[in-house]
């Protein structure tokens, strides 16, 4: 009986032992597939401008690729090898964009490119398809990358968002639109997107178009105004305009419910220019769990003292989608465009899940909510 | 009839603070010659001390403002000590000195943009003040820009025609060569005029940088408009030509924008382009 007790006892011991062995091998073996991302990293070109008048958007996205980067690497890196940013100022326009794809591809030998703006997509395609390097942007003209097999979007188009807001109105039985478009080439696809569709919902219409930089609309607004509208649309690039034109629809007098196409308020500028007249603003667009994004927002806003915007995540997914197709079909340019082709469920650092369509712009979760609290930025989604 | 009216509100609403830059551009390009690109710089200097002091450091306003108003006058200084004047002993002419200016503004909206990242700076976090009076609404602001366009009008037009000083920059804007030979003390003159003249971008600048807030590139575009106003007005007649300038272009902005808002730009630079085929040198010579 004792040596029954005591064998027992000593097989307790040995399978503690045994566990807590396997515990500890166990750990430093994850510790060491997380430590060991090193050798020769896979590179990934970066062509966002860094200087002149769009410099910010380089300025402000980069710093969220570096944190995806260095969440990745972190993790093991892709494959055991870490991943690392080649980064070139492609100054925003499609002269600069050429040079700095060239630049990355030809002397750094990336094997990918995050790029941005439709206008330097546009001129990075025919390169792409010769030099046969994927390029991940967040454009979100439609159907601009269904012209390259070696281009893909990630964002959330018009064609996602829009549909959120015409339930809404429905629903709301609005009877008035009043719009607010860009002079730019959006205005191209979304002025009649929101015409016909407003027309089919037996909405009045009509529109304005901005310039981007100009400080003063209440010329504009006033024709706003005057047409009585009992809902205002401002749909933009996300651009502090818009908020200025928010605010200075209130400082008009007007209280027309407003209405935006993005997560637009996350954008610090935007909320700067926008004051408190953002609040109450309903918007459809990319998804933005704040508490899903809690790690990545903490370890942005370290780095820059402010969280960052819908785009941050949008770039820090990319980052993410490309290590997802290098680990898949390997580090080679048409590996990772394969790869990218069949991102299915991916788990975008906004909460929602991602998959790359037919026309490999991404579907991604999209979201209607309105603005509750404008400097912090809160907002609760809403029901279409 | 309301909206007629409401839109020459906002015209002259939006004159307030073209006048403000132009004027300051138009007394160093009058008297000295300089196109002061980097007058732009100096404004946008102005709204960012007056952001940290007031919005970040909790200052009182007015102390932020004055502050502001002085650094400016003395970053405007500077430059011309610092940068145009070296330039011009070297031998370079109104040309390089032009190129420098140019530099400048760069450098300094390049530096903005890397310490700021781009992101629009706005100094206050409350709503404005709006009053309706039948059918016509205004900001409480706008009353206050013009009320400050008017003090400083005032103040230049007495300062060019009742002091001694003034005279000497009437002079330079005449007769550049002349002032110097009849005895002017042509340095000093310069040292006060880069003052006044930053000190009143600085103005503009904090008033700014306070109602729809600053960028780096604010400064660059801002100057452009007022340049603008410039040139319609002329520079014979300081006060007159940029007034009138400043009016013109506010007034064609907010009724350009109700009329045909896409075409605003178009709108305003031909009918500058008409005007100076007419009056190739400003409405007021």
């Amino acid at each position: 009986m004792q040596h029954a007790k005591r064998f027992t006892a000593i097989a307790y011991r040995l399978a503690a032992g045994v566990a807590a062995a396997a515990f500890v091998m166990l750990a430093s073996l994850n510790l060491a597939s997380a430590q060991a991302a090193k050798g020769e990293p896979y590179k990934i070109g970066v062509t966002y401008p860094l200087s002149g008048p769009q410099g910010a958007w380089g300025q402000l996205l980069i710093p969220a690729m570096e944190i995806a980067v260095a969440d990745v690497n972190a993790a093991g890196g892709v494959n055991g090898r870490p991943l690392a940013l080649v980064i070139e100022d492609s100054k925003g326009n499609p002269e600069g964009a050429i040079s700095a794809m060239r630049k990355v591809v030809q002397v750094d030998d990336v094997k990918a490119i995050l790029t941005i703006f439709t206008n330097v997509v546009s001129a990075q395609m025919p390169l792409a398809d010769q030099l046969k390097v994927p390029l991940l942007s967040p454009v979100e003209a439609p159907g601009l990358v269904k012209n390259s097999q070696w281009a893909f979007a990630h964002a959330s188009p018009a064609s996602r968002t829009l549909p959120l807001l015409y339930a809404y109105w429905k629903d709301h039985n609005l009877k008035r639109l009043f719009a607010f478009f860009p002079n730019t080439a959006m205005v191209k696809f979304l002025s009649p997107m929101v015409k016909t569709e407003t027309s089919e919902l037996g909405m009045e219409f009509d529109q304005a178009l901005f310039n981007l930089g100009d400080t003063d609309f209440r010329g504009i607004i006033t024709r706003a105004k005057s047409f009585n509208p009992d809902g205002i649309l401002i749909y933009g690039h996300g651009t502090p305009d818009e908020g200025v034109i928010m605010k200075q629809i209130r400082e008009l007098g007007m209280t027309t419910q407003i209405y935006t196409g993005c997560a637009c308020v996350t954008v610090k500028s935007y909320r700067e220019a926008s004051g408190e007249a953002a609040n109450g603003t309903i918007f459809s667009g990319f998804k933005y769990d704040k508490t899903y994004a809690k790690k990545f927002i903490d370890a942005y806003t370290k780095r820059l003292g402010f969280g960052p915007d819908y785009a941050g995540l949008e770039v820090y997914d990319m980052v993410g989608m490309i290590a997802e197709a290098i680990k898949t079909h390997g580090y080679s340019g048409d590996g990772i465009r394969k790869g990218l082709t069949e991102i299915k469920n991916f788990q975008s650092i906004g909460g929602g899940l991602v998959s790359m369509d037919a026309d490999r712009q991404s579907e991604v979760a999209v979201g209607l909510y309105k603005i509750t609290d404008y400097a912090k930025p809160d907002f609760v989604e809403i029901a279409p | 009839m309301a909206n007629a009216l409401q839109l020459l509100t906002i015209g002259i609403g939006i004159a307030g603070y073209y006048a403000l830059v132009a004027v300051g551009f138009a007394i160093i390009f009058a008297t000295l010659r300089i196109f002061h690109i980097a007058h732009g710089t100096v404004f946008i200097a102005a709204g960012y001390l007056f952001f940290f002091l007031y919005r970040v450091y909790g200052v009182d306003m007015l102390w932020s403002g004055l502050a502001a108003i002085v650094v400016a006058a003395l970053v405007g200084l500077a430059i011309d000590k610092a940068v145009y004047i070296p330039v011009m002993r070297r031998g370079g002419g109104l040309f390089s000195v032009f190129i420098a200016s140019l530099g400048v503004s760069l450098i300094f909206d390049a530096g903005f943009l890397v310490y700021t990242k781009g992101v629009i700076t706005v100094a206050r976090t409350a709503p404005l003040a709006i009053i309706s009076v039948g059918g016509v609404t205004f900001r409480a602001l706008d009353l206050l820009v013009l009320a400050v366009v008017f003090m400083v009008y005032g103040l230049l037009y007495l300062w060019f025609h009742r002091t001694k000083t003034g005279l000497a920059v009437r002079g330079l804007t005449d007769n550049r060569g002349l002032a110097a030979v009849v005895g002017m003390n042509v340095g000093q003159t310069r040292t006060l005029i880069f003052l006044v003249a930053s000190a009143l971008a600085g103005i503009a600048g904090v008033l700014t940088a306070y109602d729809t807030g600053i960028a780096p590139d604010t400064g660059s575009r801002t100057l452009f408009v007022a340049v603008v106003a410039v040139i319609l007005g002329g520079v014979r007649n300081i006060l007159l030509g940029t007034i009138f300038g400043s009016l013109s272009l506010g007034i064609l902005t907010a009724y350009a924008g109700f009329f045909f808002p896409e075409w605003v730009t178009f709108g305003v630079f031909s009918t500058m382009i008409a005007l100076i085929l007419v009056r190739p040198r400003g409405v007021f010579g």
